[in-house]
């Protein structure tokens, strides 16, 4: 599998941070790991970094629940400052919500390849980067 | 709602592979601890805001002197 780039991981809850960050560091996933507690730090990060890194393998791992920005609000913002096309990442909303209704309404984004539901175990983020590099 | 229960989920998803991941085993227990209260306090929140739903009315009388204090045989 290839290993990729940088996984950037968008969530308030640093318990969450904490499991899928080990996880992703054991199976050697990515070079790089990323992670942010509020969304807006996050989008401010990407504004600066995206040209230096647009070339660049990288998956985005985004909450929707989050206190302040919430994923539906960063992706309005992604969206509104180009940032999709000027990073060209991949990205995947990782969410405790279950609900059919934010499934449906990540799917309307478009630029949301996958919605999957927590926590990410070994085999859903294999699966995961498995998909995308395929994809590639 | 759910959010606890992730939480819970993914610590003990690392349990298997704590050595692997250089875990210590304290610092898990620690996050297992306070995830399990964090789910304790939505199941506490989901009774308390169901308490009385659907359930059949039942006639809450203050109680007599008599039903205050209760003797027990020894």
């Amino acid at each position: 599998m290839m290993k990729l780039q940088q996984i950037i991981l968008i969530d308030d809850d640093a318990i969450i941070n904490f499991v899928h960050n080990s996880l992703i560091k054991s199976l050697d996933l990515a070079h790089e790991v990323t992670v942010f507690e509020q969304a807006k730090d996050a989008l401010t990060y990407l504004s600066a970094s995206s040209e230096e890194r647009s070339g660049d393998t990288r998956l985005l791992l985004l909450d929707i629940n989050m206190p302040g920005m919430n994923g539906w609000e960063f992706l309005d913002a992604f969206i509104s400052a180009s940032l999709h096309e000027k990073t060209g990442l991949y990205i995947c909303i990782v969410s405790s919500s279950i609900s059919q209704e934010d499934r449906k309404r990540a799917a309307d984004y478009g630029i949301v390849r996958q919605f999957i539901s927590k926590p990410l175990n070994r085999e859903n983020l294999t699966d995961l980067v498995d998909g995308m590099t395929k994809n590639m | 709602m759910r959010a606890p229960l992730a939480r819970l989920l993914g610590l003990i998803g690392m349990q298997c592979h704590r050595k692997q991941l250089g875990l210590e085993e304290e610092t898990l227990n620690d996050y297992l601890y306070k995830a399990g209260r964090d789910l304790d306090n939505v199941v506490c929140d989901i009774i308390k805001k169901t308490e009385g739903l659907d359930a059949p009315a039942i006639n809450h009388k203050p109680p007599t002197d008599d039903e205050t204090t209760t003797d027990y045989p020894y």
